[in-house]
């Protein structure tokens, strides 16, 4: 009997199948005695074992392609070990964020050995850290050449990129070719389910013209919601569309015009708000949607005012300010926007927070930091600045604030009575490149529970500025 | 401030702690007793274990910090520490605090006004005191009362002789029955099988038998289902051979008798191996290649930590801790990167892996990176042939390889070398895939005869380190 044949009647048992010992292993071995089986079994499977497993007829080394980017830095591997995995150290939250971004910006990668221990880090970034955690060679291998390929997006690939990098693309294409973009999205839109075309439509909020209408018309009756309000925003802010006329003189029926003063006579312009919007939280819903669909300067307008002067006459008006900086936002008006945030409404740039600045069409970094540069002030003083605020900016912001703002968030949060570590990690995570060193100090003389974790991104992020070290 | 004796009582949690510490004064079970001159002091105290347990004590507020699982504060082992130190029982030689003490300190608040207050207010009669110890340990000799001792001792061996030959017995008729049955349906009935088996076990005082046969329902069910009879085929055949080669000790090689005794459950005590000078002996640098533990159905935490020796013949040695979990301890004591200047004795057995140090000069961090030995992966293979031909019933055998490269076919990984392809452990293949994506590894893994589980591998990017 060969050593299958005995473990083949084994497996069915001896009791219907007896074992009738033969050949060089049933050798001397009595039928009859009761430990016979036991015996044959012993004896096969000790002969089994000096067989070694069958091996493989072909390997997939194919599928393994090489990805040329540099290994991070030794050093940060045990700091990035420390601030993104094991108990308490969540893979999704702004400190997490910001590694990734790191790490794409210096276009730099996990080490290799690293990846399955941060593997819910790379689940939750894959896209940005170019990897796929523990889904095979192939899939990692893809995730590899994918990065590569975002590295050169053209006409011809980029429809094959992620959402994020489809709308940056279009975005930038915008800017040196408005109708060769256009072309694009027209030609992708059909093929794209509603989440990606809500962001190539908003991504068209760059450079838009009037040569944008007939598209932009004919997708007016797009079957999502979400991609329906973004093109109505976008023809509100064509000058004579039907759309934007007919909010404007919705507004316009809530906007009452008066006087006030004794000696110099100064107009005023109050807004009254529906009657069924009650709480803060659906004014500033309402005012989103009705005032960020059109431009400031239209507006403007139809009280036959400048700009400035129509901020001067809603001055005691907070819900008409920042009505006005939402209008003054879909038209990309900065100035506007400063002069509310800096003279009048602090926190004005809480209250975008609460609609996401997606929903004004801000699609591109450059723009959300042209955004963040004129709602934030820099001298802000918000002893109230919690860490829901911060997170919230981060996640709006998907990437750095321009230093001074930066700097004004974190001094806030180092000052707030809301101080925690979750407060100071969203602060650290908003810091550009240049502020870094000077949070590492402001960090160091703080409690371990409050800033480790936020000084440790933060020395994370200077090591990789840095680079590898001469050893 | 020193310490004192008189503080040492008033620290000791109860009389018996005292009397406990007061064992461990003898210099020999302390491989390391080192201070700083500042009156930080550690030392390394050899426990029940194969790893020493680590003590820190602070003199000036007589802080303490002691790695066993005790759940009495202080424990003997630092009580012992401070009481050599108060009693200047032992040389502490000079040095630098190494890295575990660091942590520790940086760890700990430091002295707190008040709080090591004398226990003024209570009795002194409920008090633990060391005169009290002193007279409790008076040694006591009559060598009728020994050789009383000792043929008790005597019809001990031979009652649990005659109990572990009972449920060797019993467990071959099981092994019978279930081979009567099938093994393809033996997963279906192995819980409750094998849980009634292990009981037999167990009153039969063969503990070890009885923990392979507890194990054998949860490594059935970490396996696919197609392969499970495989598995169950292989754990029967191995304790077969265990309970066959009991039975037949006395005409056994003496290294394979005592294996099997061993492997059943007749365990060797720390001084039975200290004092048996035949024994493989190896004193050198050891490197941690590996330290893994799981929590056996026993509810012990087994810690092993692989090593192996820069001498010649690169040595493999694996020291194997057990901590109840309730104790609440967990991980090793040595991570891999150390390298331990020390002498081990092996267990005897024909393939001597399990050893015990003897004497611990210290630990550092590697200074260079792991060669892999002169190994090829062929040539690991052969010795692990020769260790079965030598212990049929081997259950795992270190195998390290140079020049190795780790293949993926379909979903498997594989350790290839020399025209040959290991399959890698089905649980380890998340943690090894990086590993495919570099050439020429230097591998250090448990091959059991189906898979190899990689534990350690050095490579051109760095080292590979097992989770």
């Amino acid at each position: 009997m060969t050593p299958a044949a005995i473990i083949e009647a084994l497996m069915q048992g001896t009791g219907r199948r007896p074992l009738h010992p033969a050949g060089v292993l049933g050798e001397g071995i009595d039928p009859g005695a009761e430990g016979t089986p036991a015996r044959m079994l012993a004896l096969a499977v000790l002969a089994q074992l000096y067989d070694l497993p069958a091996p493989p007829t072909v390997f997939d080394d194919a599928a393994a392609a090489p990805d040329g980017r540099p290994i991070l830095p030794a050093a940060v591997r045990p700091m990035i070990l420390s601030l993104v995995s094991g108990k308490g150290n969540p893979p999704d939250d702004p400190a997490a964020f910001a590694l990734a971004q790191g790490l794409e910006r210096r276009g730099v990668r996990l080490h290799p050995f690293d990846v399955p221990r941060l593997a819910g880090f790379v689940r939750k970034h894959a896209e940005m850290l170019g990897v796929a955690p523990a889904e095979g060679e192939v899939e990692a291998g893809a995730a590899a050449t994918g990065w590569a390929m975002w590295e050169s997006l053209d006409e011809t690939n980029w429809m094959l990129a992620t959402p994020a990098r489809k709308a940056n693309f279009i975005a930038d294409l915008r800017v040196t070719d408005p109708a060769g973009a256009r072309a694009l999205v027209e030609a992708q839109l059909p093929l794209e389910k509603a989440e990606v075309r809500l962001r190539l439509i908003d991504a068209l909020g760059a450079g838009l013209s009037s040569e944008d209408r007939p598209l932009l018309e004919s997708l007016a009756a797009d079957r999502a919601p979400t991609v329906k309000r973004a093109v109505t925003r976008l023809l509100a802010r064509l000058p004579g569309t039907g759309a934007a006329e007919a909010q404007i003189a919705e507004l316009l029926s809530r906007i009452t015009q008066g006087s006030t003063g004794l000696l110099r006579r100064r107009v005023t312009l109050s807004l009254q708000m529906p009657a069924n919007v009650k709480s803060a939280t659906a004014e500033i819903d309402w005012l989103a949607t009705n005032f960020g669909g059109i431009g400031c300067s239209a507006l403007a307008r139809a009280f036959d005012m400048s700009p400035e002067a129509m901020l001067e006459a809603a001055h005691d008006d907070g819900r008409l300010l920042r009505g006005i900086a939402f209008s003054a936002c879909a038209e990309r008006n900065w100035p506007v926007i400063s002069a509310i945030a800096n003279g009048r409404l602090a926190d004005l740039w809480t209250c975008f927070l609460q609609t996401g600045l997606g929903s004004f069409g801000l699609v591109t970094q450059r723009e959300r930091s042209d955004w963040a540069s004129a709602a934030i002030p820099t001298r802000l003083n918000l002893s109230g600045l919690d860490r829901y605020h911060v997170s919230a900016l981060h996640a709006a912001m998907e990437g750095p604030l321009p230093l001074a703002q930066a700097r004004a968030v974190f001094r806030a949060a180092t000052q707030s009575r809301h101080i925690g570590a979750d407060l100071l990690t969203a602060a650290v995570a908003l810091m550009p490149d240049g502020g870094l060193e000077e949070v590492s100090q402001t960090l160091a003389p703080l409690p371990p529970d409050i800033a480790g974790r936020a000084r440790l991104l933060a020395d994370i992020l200077i090591r990789l500025k840095e680079g590898p070290r001469p050893s | 401030m020193a310490l004192s004796l008189q503080k040492i009582e008033q620290m000791a949690p109860d009389q018996s702690s005292l009397a406990a510490a007061k064992k461990l004064l003898k210099p020999s079970l302390w491989p390391t007793l080192q201070d700083n001159g500042e009156g930080l002091v550690w030392g390394e105290c050899q426990g029940s274990g194969a790893t020493p347990y680590r003590i820190a004590v602070t003199e000036a507020d007589a802080g303490y910090k002691c790695t066993c699982p005790s759940r009495k504060f202080p424990c003997k082992h630092s009580l012992a520490l401070m009481w050599m130190r108060a009693d200047k029982l032992a040389p502490f030689a000079p040095g630098t605090p190494p890295q575990w003490v660091n942590d520790w300190l940086g760890r700990r608040r430091g002295p707190t006004p008040g709080a090591a207050a004398p226990k003024a207010a209570e009795p002194a009669a409920e008090r633990p005191s060391i005169a009290a110890v002193v007279e409790e340990e008076a040694p006591v000799s009559d060598a009728e009362t020994e050789a009383r001792a000792e043929a008790q001792r005597a019809r001990n061996r031979a009652q649990r002789e005659s109990l572990v030959a009972g449920c060797i017995a019993a467990m071959e008729q099981w092994i019978t029955d279930q081979l009567e049955r099938g093994l393809a349906g033996f997963d279906q009935r192995a819980v409750q099988d094998c849980a009634t088996l292990a009981k037999r076990l167990v009153d039969g005082k063969a503990g070890g038998l009885a923990n392979r046969i507890s194990a054998l329902p949860a490594a059935l069910f970490r396996v696919p289902e197609e392969e499970r009879p495989q598995v169950a085929a292989r754990a029967l055949a191995a304790a077969y051979c265990i309970g066959q080669a009991y039975t037949r000790q006395d005409s056994l090689p003496e290294l394979l008798k005592a294996d099997v005794r061993q492997t059943v459950g007749w365990n060797l005590t720390r001084e039975a191996l200290l004092e048996d000078r035949g024994l493989l002996r190896i004193d050198g640098h050891w490197r941690v290649l590996a330290a893994r533990d799981e929590v056996q159905p026993d509810r012990l935490r087994r810690i092993e930590t692989w090593l192996q020796t820069d001498a010649a013949g690169g040595h493999c040695a694996v020291l194997i801790d057990f901590i109840p979990v309730s104790g609440g301890a967990a991980g090793n004591m040595y991570l891999p990167g150390e390298v331990l200047d020390a002498e081990l004795v092996y267990y005897p057995s024909p393939v001597p892996l399990r050893a015990q140090i003897i004497a611990h000069r210290g630990t550092q961090a590697a200074a260079q990176s792991w060669a892999g030995g002169p190994h090829s992966l062929a040539a690991a293979l052969e010795a692990w042939r020769a260790a079965l031909a030598a212990k049929p019933w081997l259950d795992t055998f270190p195998l390290t390889a140079a020049k190795v490269r780790v293949r993926a076919a379909g979903l498997r990984l594989y350790a290839c070398g020399d025209d040959l392809a290991l399959p890698l452990a089905a649980a380890a293949h998340d943690a090894a895939r990086p590993l495919a994506t570099v050439d020429d590894i230097s591998l250090f893994g448990l091959w059991d005869g189906r898979e190899l589980t990689p534990l350690f591998a050095q490579t051109l990017i760095g080292e590979w380190t097992a989770p």
